[in-house]
Formats: C-alpha cells, structure tokens, sequence
C-alpha cells in the first residue's frame, strides 16, 4: 500500500513540476536543509527493546534535520551480515557492537576513529563510567561511545537460605560458598528435584568464569590485552576451587547454558546466581522471594564483576555530514536525559557517573545495579574477542568440569592457543 | 458410516493400527508440548515444566503476541515470498527437467551434473558473495532479492526430470510431425500431464522456503519486509527467551504449512509414485 | 524406467549435426537457460570463486594474498577439523542407514489396510513439514535435564537421560534421533511411493508359489525397492552431511566441539570468525567429500537398478 502511495506521488511529481520533486517533503526539514539520515543496527531484541526504542524517537523528536533509522536484529543475524554490509557499503552507520569485539572492527577499518566525540557541545568524558571506556579505546583511540553496561550481581533466593537457617547472605565469598554448600540437595540421577547451591553457567550466558576466576586472584588475559595468564599458578588455582565445588559438592550441573541458570532459579532450585539486570523481571514473574547484592571478593581477590554489553561505533568511510550526525547521536545517548530514560525504563545502570541516585526512584532494580562496583567486559580491549570466548575459553571450561583432578594441563594446552589468538 | 467403515478392519488389523498409533504419538510429542507450552504462562511453565499440559489454561500468549510482532505483516510477506519463489520455481525446474529428459544435446551429462552439484552446496558458503551481489544490486530489503535468487532448485529439476522422461516418447512425436513448435508441444502436451509433479514440486518448494530463517533474516533488514520465522527468531532475546509466546508464533506460523500438508497428502505419494523416483 | 543419474536419455538415432539435432539443442538450451542463469548466478558462481577464496588468507577485509594451498595444509593438521570430520561421517554412517531401515519399516506396516492409517502417516510426515528451527527450541526444552518433561518421564521409567545435550558423549546422539524424527517421514513416503508402482500380479505369482512373507520380502519387495532405496541413500547422505539447524539450535556444537559438524565448523568460521580464506578451503573439503560419497553410491548402485 505505501509502495503504491509513494509511487503515485512520483508519478504525480513528473507530471507537474521536475525541479520540486527533487526537494520532495520528507526530504527536508522545514528550514530548506537536507535531512540525513542515518542507520542504526542493534542486537536489542529482548526486555530492553522498548527502552532503545524510546530514546531513538526521543532523538529524532530532537533534531531539526537528523533521522535515525534503526533495524533491531538477532546477534547471531547482526553477525552474520555485519562484514558483508559493510563491504558491499550498505552496512549500518552507527552500529551497537558487543563491547569486546569493537578493538577487531577498528583494526579491520570497519569503523573509525572518534576522538573528538569527547569534546565540549557533545560528550564529557569525565562523566563516563570508566570501565565503559576502555573496551572501546584501540591504539590510543576512541573508537565507540558506550551503549549498554550490565553488570552481573549476586542474585539469592531468601527462601532457600531460611530454610538451612541462614537469615541473610553471607557477605565474604567464602561465605557464600559456605552457604551455598549448605543449601544444595543432591542426590545422584534426580536431575529433576535437586536444588543447586549456585549454578554456574558456562555457555551462551555472561562468561560467568571469569569473574570466578578473577574472586579468587586469577587472570584470563592481561589487563593491556597482550597475554595470557591462563595457567598461571592463581588461575590455576581458583579453577580448580569452583570446579571441586562443582565436582564434589554438587553447586551446580556441569554444563549450563545461561538459560538453563536462569530457569533453575526461577524454579526456586537455586540459591545463589551471577546475573545481569535484564533477569528480574522474570525472576519477580516466577514469584522467587530474592535479593540482589554485589558479587563479593574472595581472601585472594578483589571484588569485581563481568558486566555484559555493548558499545556505538561509526561506520568508516561515510560522508562528513553523517558522520557529525552519527556523532550527534551518540552523544545523545549518553547525555543525563536520555541515559536516566535508558536506566528507567531498561533496569541497566546508567552509563554516566553523575546521575544521582534519585532520578532512578521510579525503577528499583535500576538502582540497585547503579550501585557502585567494579566491573570489567570479557575478554576486553583484543582483536579476536570472539574467538578467545567462544573457541578457547568456553571448550576449555566445559572440558575441565568434565575433568576429574587438576585443570593444570588443560589450562596449560589453552593458555598456548590463547597465546596465539592474542598475538 | 464411519463406524460402518471401520468395522470391516478384523483384530490383528486393529492391534497393528494401535501400535503404530504409539510410533504416531512419539513423532507428534514436540507437537504436542508446542501446542500446551502456546497455552501456559512463562510461570506456570517454570513452576511445573515436566508436566506437559497446562496448569493453568490461557490465551494470553496469543494475544500478547500481536504486540511483538506484526503477524499480519508477516503472514503476508512469508505468503508471497514462499508463493511466488514455488510458482516461478515450478515452471523453471520443470522446463529445465524437461529439456534434460526429452532433448539429446552435447554436453548434457556435464550440465546436469552441475545442477547436482547445487545440491550439495551448504548456504554457509555462498551466503557472504551472495549478500554482496544483492547489495549491488540493491535488492536487499526488497521482495526481488528474496525470490529471484531461489526460482531454480536442483531437487525440482531432478523431479521433473525422472518425471518426463517416465512419459512415453510418442507424445510429442505426432504434434511435432504436425509442426508445432518445441515450447507449445510443452505447454499443451506435456505440462498438462504434469500435475503430480508440480504438486509434489511445489509442495516440497513451499514448505522449504516457508520454514526458512537464515535465508529472509540475511536479505531483510526491514521490519516491513520480514518473514514469519525472521520475526519469530527476533523473539529470541539473547539472554531470556519466553517459551509461551515463541511457542504460540511457531504454532500460527506451523498452522498453514500442516494445512496445505494434510490437503495435498493424498496426491502426494502418488505423485512420487507416479514420478521415476520409486 | 531405471533410474541411471547420468547415462539417461539417450533418444534418437539421428546422425550430429543433422538438422533436427541442432533444432533439438536449441529447443533445450532455450529451456534450460532460466533455471541455469539463476543457479549459476547464486550458486555455481559463488561456489567457484570461493575456491579461489580458499587459495588466499581473506579475512573480510584487507585485501587478499595469495597462499597456495596453506588452508589446506592448515586445516588437516587441525585437531578441531578431524573432530568436525569424524562426528560429520558418524551422524552419515548412524542417521542414514537407521532413517532408511525405520521408513521402510514403517512404509510396510503403512501399505497395509489399516485403521487410521491416513493419520498415522501424517504424524509421521509432521516433523517433515515443519520448521526445524522450530521443533529444535521443543525438543531442547523438552530434554532439558532438571527441568525437561521428556527427560523426567524418561527417568521415572528408568531411562535417565543424565545430562542431557550437555553431556559430550550424549550431544551427537541426541541431535542424530531429531534428524531421524525429522526425515524418517520423508524417506517413509518415498517408499510408499515405491511400493504402490511394484504391479501386483508380482505378489500374486509369488502368493500361488506358496512364498513365506519375509521371503516374498527378500526375494521380491526389497529388489524391487532398488531404485527407491538408490534415490533415499543420496538424499540421505546429502542430507546428512549438510546437517545444521537442529544441531545450531540444540548444542550449536557443543560442549567442546564434540557435537560439531563440518558445515557447523564452516559456518562458525567463516561467518562469526570472518576467517573467509580458511572457510572456502573447509567447504571445498565438504564438496570433494560430497562429490566422492554421490559418485561412489552411483557406483554401488549401478548394477542394482531394476527394471519392470
């Protein structure tokens, strides 16, 4: 039907007046100027969907002779069509990348350098949440704005921990474990009715590992992103810890999908899980009685979490007007305004340290993700992010929870290809 | 009349039937928890998953899924991609089935083999030159370049050939005698034979291009130009998924493929049967 | 009436190069140009350039060099490739001999008169008709191990299904039973076909010589069957070897790689790793094996055909 509207509106156009077609009405704004438009491609497909597209039209409301034109996709179709979209020059101008993978698109020249985002009249730096910066820094450079940040936190059913006597979680890691212990009902072949103390998820979920791995004075790779520590004697170490828990205490199944945590829990068969904001919604929807706190430090560690996200990058070689358009955009996204809609309305943490506490009222959740914790992305800042995740951590982990004794030799093998793929 | 009907089948044939009515029951299990799952909250399938009928019964899930996806869109998009790829498609693979069973031409061996070879090509190899060539072209996000590319198929070429060359050579014989030219002797001898074939064609070619994913969700970007199954794997958050309503989708976007099924099944084997393929 | 792929449709007798041969290859030409132009554009084209993709370190974007036949010495020496291959020639060697044995199976018991027969075939066809993207997400939720109806039922009746699709040695196998749910309906129907055009004076003569049932099955049934059996073995195999959606939906691979097939390897490398040089030479070892499995089944079968 538009088809046809639009059609006969050209058919109109030529017969009368050439020239005036040119200008046509949506082609400009009321000013005479041409309106750019620009592309934006995000994974965004779950809870957080209505959030996105909220801010999307809130900046096209905005502008005098900007338009945002955004297409929603699956990650695994973004993708797949990414590299040939931008080869064959239709790929998307402003694009929302997982957060690891920027540093490998701005080393193939996807997208392009955008230092003076960070300049006055756009975007002050100064009131980013740092940890958001880095994966987008490449050589020395900005190349993404920040998008979206969820940090993984603690997440404890009150029940389950009353009914072995505990009244609140414990606030050291060891004593989580120690509760998680206590709370685990295993009981060999009854899949079906057994209660996990803190499932542990090892594929297509935030790679929970890591912050594991880190609580425990661990290391995956380097923090310049230049070497693996793999098998380290730490890392070693703290592996071996959560896997003879997984092993011999029976805290969780071995090979967990995200998912498959997230429907224990909502089952009320699990204690304690790592995860992200976007859960409680279905965890408030399953009527679990729970709690979320940060994801504590271990005797040899430090506290900190994975948070899982995304940042927005420019398409390289563009006209000079998309580009300050683009840019225009993703300073928008991350103004006060718009970041405190985000937050409302997505329960992700802003992604700026100078919201107070009080603009996020409105969505409970929200604030208890703002609060203040350190997080990192995985891997961050390498070339082959998605190599690293998904062909060499992810095996690696699923092998050694299926590995009786020490992870040692395992780890050993992986740190070699872990080595190479950061090289 | 039924009851009539059925008494004429003696014990053993009862006995056998009800066994294989058991085989029935396990290949339509996924149906069946699909079917329930479409009817139960997210929670109630959460409290109690390893029941497979609903607690609590609700028509909530197909509803609610008319605010995620704009179905009848979709539906509409999925029937002319699907609809217009089979028609073309059966004309093309039947003129091409037919040269290859009723011509005699240098080099036909080597051709067909290429055709063959289609077949055994995985998408995942053609998809990154394929989506450049369509960008060129700029038909991505439209209908042209989700149909042209998929007109010819080696599976239906290969039908049509075991079809024709089962047909007795004398057909065209007389009418070429009486001067008729090679496509009209097509058109109005042989392809009027043709029906088993082009049901069994077109159905094959139908259900296909209706169940594809990776095919429209790489050519469409465009909520306006999605198909059913892109939009219900868009459904698919990346984190979560609500088998409620994925499930009350894939129930709508089953519905039609099962119907033209279940109308064209009769003719269908013996269509095959009919076909050189036996 | 066999059905010999290639050395078919040997018609006239007319000399080369006599008029009504050349009118003959116009007339095919013309009609095989359309269906050819769409093939070769989308496919055959595609397919060819990506071998000389293999022959280069294309990685998507920089531009390509020339490196011989490095992928392929790469990918041989690659733990990850044996795996893909040998999990590739398990699901073949298990999927397509259990599909043919169960359709045949089920096409006997079928072509009997039958209460509900016409239903009976219809859920098998089912899962045929339907999206396998679909059906896989139904399948994985029902044999989840904690919280999956099927694999709770399995277990009360004593079969635990233990960890399920998480279980590396349990992954392929569970994934192979749904590609053999899928397409053992498929085959079914093929052989029905091919037991409706065995004429039935052949049984009659065998009933008045007094053969047993299996024998009549053995000596004439199953003969019979040849060109059905020919066809389903190929469609199988390319079946088989081409394998994806359920096992992208159910273990996308896994755990550790041990459910990964080659077309699943080539995808994951070429299309989440961008690592086209190396996906082109992976695909044309999956070609040359298609290529070799089809031409050595021709030969099997050659001799086989029947005619009647």
């Amino acid at each position: 039907m538009r088809r046809f509207v639009v059609g006969a509106m050209a058919a109109a156009c030529s017969a009368t007046m050439l020239s005036a077609c040119s200008s046509a009405p949506d082609a400009t704004n009321g000013n005479g100027k041409e309106t750019v438009t620009i592309t934006f491609w995000n994974t965004n497909t779950a809870s957080d969907r209505p959030a996105v597209e909220q801010i999307v039209r809130d900046f096209n409301d905005s502008q005098q002779g900007i338009r945002v034109n955004m297409t929603i996709m699956p990650y695994d179709v973004f993708q797949q069509k990414i590299l040939p979209a931008y080869k064959s020059g239709s790929g998307p101008t402003v694009a929302a990348f997982e957060a690891s993978t920027v540093a490998g698109y701005a080393a193939r020249g996807l997208i392009q350098q955008i230092d003076d985002l960070y300049s006055p009249g756009l975007l002050d730096k100064n009131a980013m949440a740092p940890a958001l910066l880095a994966p987008s820094m490449w050589n020395g450079h900005t190349y993404a704005a920040p998008f979206e940040a969820g940090p993984a936190m603690l997440y404890y059913n009150k029940k389950l921990l009353a009914k072995a006597g505990f009244k609140e979680p414990a606030t050291t890691l060891e004593g989580i474990v120690e509760q998680a212990i206590k709370t685990t009902r295993y009981a060999e072949g009854k899949d079906q009715s057994n209660v996990y103390g803190f499932p542990i998820p090892d594929h297509a979920s935030l790679p929970i590992w890591a912050p594991l791995i880190w609580s425990r004075g661990g290391e995956i790779v380097s923090t310049d992103g230049k070497t693996s520590q793999l098998d380290s004697p730490q890392t070693v170490a703290a592996v071996d810890y959560w896997k003879n828990l997984m092993q011999q205490q029976h805290i969780s199944p071995a090979g967990l999908a995200g998912s498959d945590m997230s429907n224990l829990f909502s089952a009320g068969r699990a204690t304690f899980v790592l995860d992200g904001p976007w859960s409680t919604t279905n965890y408030t929807a399953a009527k679990v009685d729970y709690g979320v706190m940060p994801f504590p430090a271990g005797e040899s560690g430090s506290q900190m979490t994975i948070a899982a996200g995304a940042a927005l990058a420019v398409a390289s070689r563009i006209p000079n007007a998309s580009r300050q358009a683009a840019l225009k955009f993703l300073a928008f996204w991350n103004s006060k305004q718009s970041q405190v809609t985000w937050s409302v309305k997505s329960s992700y943490p802003p992604n700026r340290t100078d919201i107070p506490a009080g603009e996020l009222a409105a969505n409970p959740t929200a604030s208890l993700f703002a609060a203040k914790q350190n997080m990192r992305f995985f891997p961050g800042a390498v070339l082959k992010a998605n190599d690293i995740v998904n062909n060499v951590f992810i095996p690696t982990v699923q092998r050694i929870e299926r590995t009786p004794g020490s992870a040692a030799d395992v780890l050993k093998s992986a740190s070699a290809a872990l080595q190479s793929d950061l090289q | 009349m039924a009851a009539r009907r059925l008494s004429r089948y003696s014990g053993a044939q009862w006995l056998g039937s009800a066994g294989l009515l058991i085989v029935a029951a396990c290949f339509l299990l996924p149906f069946v928890w699909m079917l329930s799952t479409s009817f139960r909250t997210q929670g109630d399938l959460e409290s109690a998953p390893t029941q497979v009928l609903p607690q609590h019964f609700t028509w909530v899930n197909y509803i609610h899924i008319w605010h995620y996806i704009p179905l009848g869109r979709d539906l509409a998009n999925t029937v002319i991609f699907a609809g217009l790829v089979t028609v073309a498609s059966v004309f093309l693979d039947a003129l091409a089935g037919y040269a290859f069973a009723r011509y005699d031409f240098r080099g036909k061996n080597v051709w067909f083999m290429l055709v063959l070879l289609t077949l055994m090509v995985p998408i995942s190899i053609t998809f990154i030159p394929v989506y450049e060539f369509l960008s060129q072209l700029g038909w991505l996000n439209t209908f042209q370049g989700l149909i042209v590319p998929r007109i010819a198929d080696a599976f239906g070429i290969f039908f049509f050939r075991q079809f024709f060359t089962a047909l007795p050579k004398e057909l065209e014989e007389a009418a070429r005698i009486d001067g008729a030219g090679e496509f009209r002797i097509f058109l109005t001898i042989m392809a009027p034979l043709a029906g088993p074939a082009v049901v069994t064609v077109g159905l094959f070619n139908f259900i296909a291009n209706w169940n594809d994913l990776l095919w429209p969700l790489m050519v469409t970007s465009d909520a306006d130009m999605q198909t059913l199954p892109a939009s219900l794997a868009l459904f698919k958050g990346q984190h979560n998924s609500d088998y409620g309503l994925l499930m009350a989708g894939s129930v709508i976007a089953l519905v039609p493929v099962i119907v033209l099924f279940l109308v064209a099944q009769r003719r269908f084997v013996s269509a095959i049967a009919t076909s050189g393929i036996k | 009436m066999s059905l010999t792929v290639l050395h078919q449709g040997k018609t006239g007798s007319t000399p080369a190069g006599s008029p009504r041969t050349r009118r003959s290859t116009r007339s095919a030409i013309g009609f095989l140009t359309p269906a050819t132009l769409i093939l070769s554009i989308f496919v055959l084209w595609p397919v060819a350039r990506s071998f000389w993709v293999s022959l280069t370190n294309d990685d998507g974007f920089t531009t390509p060099q020339f490196v011989g036949l490095d992928n392929y010495v790469t990918a041989v020496h690659n733990p990850r490739v044996e795996g893909a291959l040998i999990h590739t020639a398990e699901y073949a060697l298990v999927t397509t001999p259990v599909s043919i044995a169960l359709a045949v199976l089920l096409a006997l018991c079928l072509n009997q008169r039958l209460p509900f027969r016409g239903l009976i075939r219809a859920a098998v066809f089912l899962p045929f008709v339907a999206s396998l993207g679909i059906t896989a997400i139904a399948w994985t939720a029902m044999l989840d191990p904690q919280i999956g109806f099927l694999s709770g039922t399995l277990s009360h009746i004593g079969i635990p299904l233990g960890d399920g699709l998480r279980d590396p040695s349990l992954a392929l196998p569970l994934v192979m039973a749904v590609g053999v749910w899928r397409n053992v309906g498929f085959f079914m129907i093929l052989y029905l076909a091919g037991l409706q055009s065995i004429p039935k004076e052949v049984y009659e003569a065998a009933r008045l010589d007094g053969a047993s049932r299996t024998r009549t099955f053995r000596s004439i049934t199953w003969p019979l069957l040849a060109n059905t059996t020919m066809f389903a073995f190929m469609i199988a195999v390319i079946f088989s070897l081409q394998v994806f959606d359920q096992i992208y939906v159910m273990t996308a691979g896994g755990p550790y790689f041990k459910s990964e097939t080659l077309v699943m390897l080539i995808f994951d490398t070429g299309i989440n790793n961008y690592q086209l040089g190396y996906a082109s030479a992976l695909s044309w070892i999956l070609i040359a094996i298609l290529l070799v499995a089809s031409g050595l089944q021709l030969r099997l079968f050659k001799n086989r055909t029947v005619q009647y």
